[in-house]
């Protein structure tokens, strides 16, 4: 058998996860387990394509699908393609590979739901949805994928429909994402009228070659980085990715960890060129991305919720990602959304097993003490927690390291805001592990029934854990995304440092929860107002709650009582009074004897054809 | 295929004639009436792939003299812009035909009067004489107006109410548009469609007339349209409607009025439209956003379709302001998005007002557990009307909005942006009604509610589905023919 070339790998890597979707609505819709193989051999075949293509590439070519056309309409030309460089290949590993990990984990998580072959079809959907943001070379494409994304998002986030809290969730993420999606189709039909295209690569070639004004490149760049603010949840835009947890825990694992919210990051690396035009606009991007990691932190500090500080946590890392794309440094933003996705879904899945040892408990305040009973979900959740902190030698420690000697190297201010957040993922991180797996046991209740997971959780756990550690090793990744990298190797002071930040988190959160507390009264005394603030992040809702309901709503019944009493009421009314005025023709009209009708339908034909003659 | 294309026409109306005539208990009336709008679909399929995507002309066209006198011809003709109307008309009515079980009472006049609709529609939109597309728009509104006030689900006020209010509106665009014909008609010296545009050619309308019959055109046809505020009569229409009727009342006899715009006003009226430009892309913003705006406040499943659907006509007239290929290819293509996704929504909506006796979204909260196949065709149904790529509403209004961005003057601009807006209000009143009325706990009255679990019961529901995702996925199918047709209309506009 002759080996597939990496075009047909690159099809076979996209559509596998469809096939297994549109087969587990035909045929084993009332067969869970047929179900979750169908899913899992083509999320686990696609990942081995990625490796192959993996391989393909890291020799040293690209490969691209010969584009065929989709649609054409005069100078409105789309392109159906793909290709596989080195961003992209990274992106269809970590989709592929954390996919595979968490899909074989849901199996376990899922077990005996009603919806669990809806799920696994769902889940390939998303799949398949992501792999094609991935593989898109224009923007038409990407668009088209980026809505599937937002819908198979929608319909997870929303997985337990009973439920109002997760319906609603569902729709306000479709919601928020479609605000962005609206500003990133003008941001496309902005860059297609100036440049006559959709393409990638012929975009990239020409489009700082256009002469265009500042205004111009500031505003198309604006406009398609709100579709990424959307999808990866940058302020004013985020509100709807803490409510996404309503979802279950691998969903928020993958999609709203791992992969669909990385996808803002990825286009912003994809399209660099084009917020590179607009230097103004690489600031706003920067600063959003520190904004968004700062107030992230702040509000994570307070939640009591375990998967929502893991949200604000998410939350936070892409305001990180956003801000090194921003300055400019794709291979950065790229390796942190890299070790972000192992060491986060780790954390999310590690959660998911103590919500799931205490019977869908997720208040921390009901936790405690559990490292005893389950070690190994223990470890797993410790290793997250030093990756995602920062912590020498796991991979979070290179890759964020690398965002802040970035900052260092171009903006004070954004070292500045990267410090503390730093600081702050620490402390809200130090607070988890100390509530959650130390003191004593907070409900006897929930703490005597729990316990370990089974191998088909703690399996997926150990991999990603793995790859939480060793993820950032010999800075593989930023080498292979950009193989004339010469990594400066920073002074041991500033290193020191950069540890030392961290480390003064955690020491300050075992002092605060090292006492086993049942609350956080110490640090609400301690910050007064701003706690308030924080706990109530900082009113974002209430603000859209505001807009939507006030000024939405009231357009909206000013809308609809001018139609329904002027426009109605006074212009029907009119022109009916007039007709009867004329005749009581209305009362004719209305008695509905058939042959009147057709007599009219007759008398009309006859008319016509007499002015006719008369002309 | 030129046989073909008469039978479609005429196939359905002599079949009407026939069950006014002979008799048959209710039964037979239905199957009649499936039966021939199924061949009417098939012929549709037939002619779609029979036609000759390299060129923009009408084909298999027939001529007869009828009233040569009056230079009258029973003349039909197919280009790309009538095979898409052709094929979502046919479409639309074999699913309605397909859901109209719940008539009982009066059978055989309803399924006649229904074929007879379902003939002037494929009459009007595969004419290619002025005279008898005004004779079958006509015949089609009055078929509807019946149907409606004969069937109507409302009790007996509202629905004479609402019959009332389209007879107004509907005689008085209707005299418009004649007025607009007759004027035509005796500058042309013909009836005839390529004869007005050769001798219009010859012999332009002096322009304030032209701006005068185009303000004409826009009003008649805009009621069919809905466009504002001629749009108030819809609403209610289609609410009281029987649902095949709405099918085919917010589905087709909608898209007559974008089809006459385009048809008729747009290329025999160039001085005109160009003049009227603004008035169309403001028309189009009002519509846009107050459809929308009105929508996000229904919760009765039928009143939020209807303003739904006259949001999407204000994309309808932004592509076509744009006059130019991209745009007016969009709304082509977005007359067959949108036929087809309203009359997949009423027909769900319908199928639930049947069973459980009402319209209000939240009474159907947890439809999704209770009927899987009709709660999730409806999520399918709100996305694909939601313009998710995919579905062939996606498609159109990137065609609509990108055509509109090509042209130069800052009001198109502010009008696409209108356009992207609107994107997220149809999200906002979509989604919305999904989680009140499909997704949540379940409410008493899902249970009053039986999913489709047989395939004859799905098969409406799938074939229209299949049409949105066919077009959605191969978009080519439907604009490579569209685009020859308003090409060649483009070049003529163009010629001095």
């Amino acid at each position: 058998m002759s080996m597939p070339s990496p075009e047909q790998l690159t099809w076979f890597l996209l559509f596998a996860p469809l096939v297994a979707t549109v087969g587990i609505l035909l045929f084993t819709r009332r067969r869970p387990m047929a179900s979750a193989v169908l899913s899992i051999a083509a999320v686990s075949l696609s990942f081995v394509a990625a490796v192959k293509l993996f391989l393909v590439v890291a020799s040293g070519s690209v490969v691209s699908i010969p584009p065929h056309v989709w649609l054409a309409a005069g100078p409105l030309i789309v392109e159906w393609g793909g290709v596989v460089d080195r961003l992209s290949v990274l992106m269809l590993l970590v989709v592929t590979g954390v996919g595979t990990a968490i899909q074989v984990y849901s199996v376990g998580y899922m077990r005996g739901d009603s919806g669990f072959p809806r799920y696994f079809a769902l889940m390939s959907f998303f799949t398949f949805s992501m792999l094609g943001i991935v593989l898109a070379p224009n923007f038409i494409q990407m668009f088209i994928f980026w809505e599937l994304v937002g819908v198979s998002s929608t319909l997870l986030i929303g997985f337990w429909f009973e439920r109002p809290a997760a319906a609603a969730a569902g729709v306000k993420a479709f919601i928020v994402n479609r605000v962005g999606d609206a500003g990133m189709i003008l941001g496309i039909l902005m860059v297609w009228g100036y440049a006559g295209s959709f393409d990638f690569a012929v975009l990239a070639g020409k489009w700082q070659g256009l002469g265009l004004s500042p205004v111009i490149l500031a505003a198309a760049a604006g406009l398609i980085f709100c579709g990424a603010a959307g999808k990866s949840a940058q302020v004013p835009l985020h509100v709807w990715l803490p409510d996404a947890m309503e979802g279950p825990t691998p969903v928020s694992a993958l999609i709203h960890a791992a992969t669909m919210v990385a996808a803002g990051v990825y286009m912003v690396c994809r399209v660099a060129w084009l917020m590179a035009a607009s230097p103004a606009m690489m600031t706003v991007i920067a600063w959003t991305g520190g904004l968004t990691a700062l107030m992230a932190a702040l509000i994570a500090v307070t939640q009591t919720d375990i998967k929502r500080v893991l949200a604000y946590s998410t939350l936070s890392q892409l305001g990180y990602m956003m801000l090194a794309a921003g300055l400019g440094g794709t291979t950065e933003a790229m390796f942190h959304l890299t070790t972000h996705a192992f060491f986060k879904a780790l954390l999310f899945l590690a959660a998911g097993s103590v919500i799931m040892a205490l019977h869908h408990e997720q208040g921390i305040w009901r936790m405690g003490g559990l490292w005893k009973r389950m070690p190994l979900t223990f470890i797993a959740f410790l290793v997250g927690t030093l990756a995602l902190s920062g912590i020498w030698p796991f991979s979070g420690f290179y890759s964020k390291d690398e965002i802040l000697l970035l900052a260092l190297e171009h903006s004070p201010g954004l070292l500045v805001i990267g410090l503390i957040t730093a600081f702050l993922t620490a402390f809200y991180m130090g607070r988890i592990l100390w509530v959650v797996f130390f003191g004593e046991p907070r409900d006897a209740d929930l703490y005597g029934h729990a316990r370990e997971s089974s191998m088909v959780i703690t399996l997926p756990l150990g991999l990603l854990a793995v790859l939480s550690v060793a993820g950032g090793w010999y800075s593989v990744v930023p080498h292979f995304l950009n193989p004339g990298l010469v990594t400066a190797v920073p002074s041991d002071k500033i290193m020191a440092g950069f540890l030392a930040v961290p480390l003064i988190g955690f020491l300050l959160a075992w002092r605060v929860y090292g006492k086993a507390p049942t609350d956080d009264a110490v640090l609400r005394r301690i910050l007064g107002p701003v706690y308030r603030w924080m706990e109530s992040k900082f009113y974002f809702d209430e603000m859209y709650g505001w807009l939507v309901v006030s000024v939405q709503g009231t357009i909206a019944l000013v809308c609809e009582t001018f139609d329904r009493w002027i426009l109605r009421g006074v212009g029907v009314g009119g022109i009916s009074g007039v007709t009867r005025g004329l005749g009581g023709v209305v009362r004719v009209i209305q008695s509905g004897d058939l042959r009147f009708y057709l007599f009219m339908a007759g008398a009309g034909v006859v008319a016509l054809l007499f002015w006719w003659m008369r002309l | 295929m030129t046989t073909l294309l008469l039978m479609i026409v005429l196939l359905p109306l002599a079949s009407a004639a026939l069950l006014l005539v002979l008799p048959g208990g209710a039964r037979v009336a239905r199957g009649q009436a499936i039966t021939v709008t199924g061949l009417t679909l098939v012929f549709a399929l037939a002619l779609f792939a029979a036609f000759d995507r390299t060129t923009g002309v009408a084909q298999f066209c027939s001529s007869t003299p009828w009233l040569q006198e009056f230079g009258i011809l029973f003349s039909f003709g197919l280009d790309g812009m009538s095979l898409v109307a052709v094929l979502l008309t046919a479409l639309v009515a074999f699913a309605g035909a397909w859901v109209s079980g719940s008539v009982k009472s009066r059978e055989r006049e309803f399924y006649a009067l229904y074929l007879a609709l379902v003939g002037g529609a494929f009459g009007a939109f595969t004419t290619t004489s002025v005279f008898f597309f005004y004779f079958f728009a006509e015949f089609e509104v009055l078929c509807s107006y019946l149907l409606i006030v004969g069937w109507g689900s409302d009790e007996g006020e509202a629905t004479h109410r609402a019959a009332l209010q389209m007879t107004l509106f509907v005689a008085a665009g209707a005299v418009v548009t004649l007025l607009g014909f007759l004027v035509l008609a005796s500058y042309g010296g013909t009836f005839d469609l390529n004869g007005l545009h050769d001798a219009l050619r010859a012999n332009p309308i002096p322009a304030p007339l032209q701006k005068t019959l185009f303000m004409l055109f826009l009003a008649g046809f805009g009621v069919l349209l809905s466009i504002w505020p001629l749009h108030v009569w819809a609403p209610p229409a289609y609410a009281a409607a029987p649902t095949p009727v709405s099918m085919l009342s917010a589905g087709v006899l909608k898209q007559l009025g974008a089809y006459g715009l385009l048809r008729f006003a747009v290329p025999l009226l160039p001085e005109g439209v160009r003049w009227a430009v603004p008035c169309l892309v403001v028309l189009a913003m009002v519509n846009i956003l107050y459809g929308g705006w009105i929508a996000l406040r229904q919760r009765d499943w039928k009143l939020l379709i209807s303003y739904g659907a006259i949001s999407h006509a204000g994309y309808i007239l932004l592509g076509i302001a744009a006059l130019n290929p991209v745009g007016q290819g969009g709304v082509v293509l977005m007359m067959f998005a949108g036929a087809v996704s309203v009359a997949l929504l009423f027909a769900l909506a319908g199928t639930m007002e049947e069973q459980a006796g009402t319209r209000d979204v939240s009474r159907f909260s947890g439809l999704a557990r209770r009927a899987p196949f009709i709660g999730g065709c409806t999520v399918l149904a709100a996305l694909a009307a939601a313009g998710v790529p995919g579905f062939a509403g996606f498609v159109s209004e990137v065609m609509v909005l990108a055509g509109a961005w090509m042209e130069g003057p800052m009001i198109f601009r502010v009008a696409v942006v209108v356009g992207a807006w609107g994107l997220v209000l149809t999200a906002v009143y979509m989604l919305g009604a999904l989680r009140e009325g499909i997704f949540g706990p379940p409410a008493v009255d899902i249970l009053k509610v039986l999913d489709a679990r047989s395939l004859k019961s799905r098969l409406p529901f799938l074939i229209l589905l299949a049409a949105l995702l066919a077009v959605g996925l191969c978009p080519r199918l439907l604009t490579d023919p569209v685009q020859r047709s308003v090409e060649s209309v483009k070049c003529e506009m163009d010629k001095p």
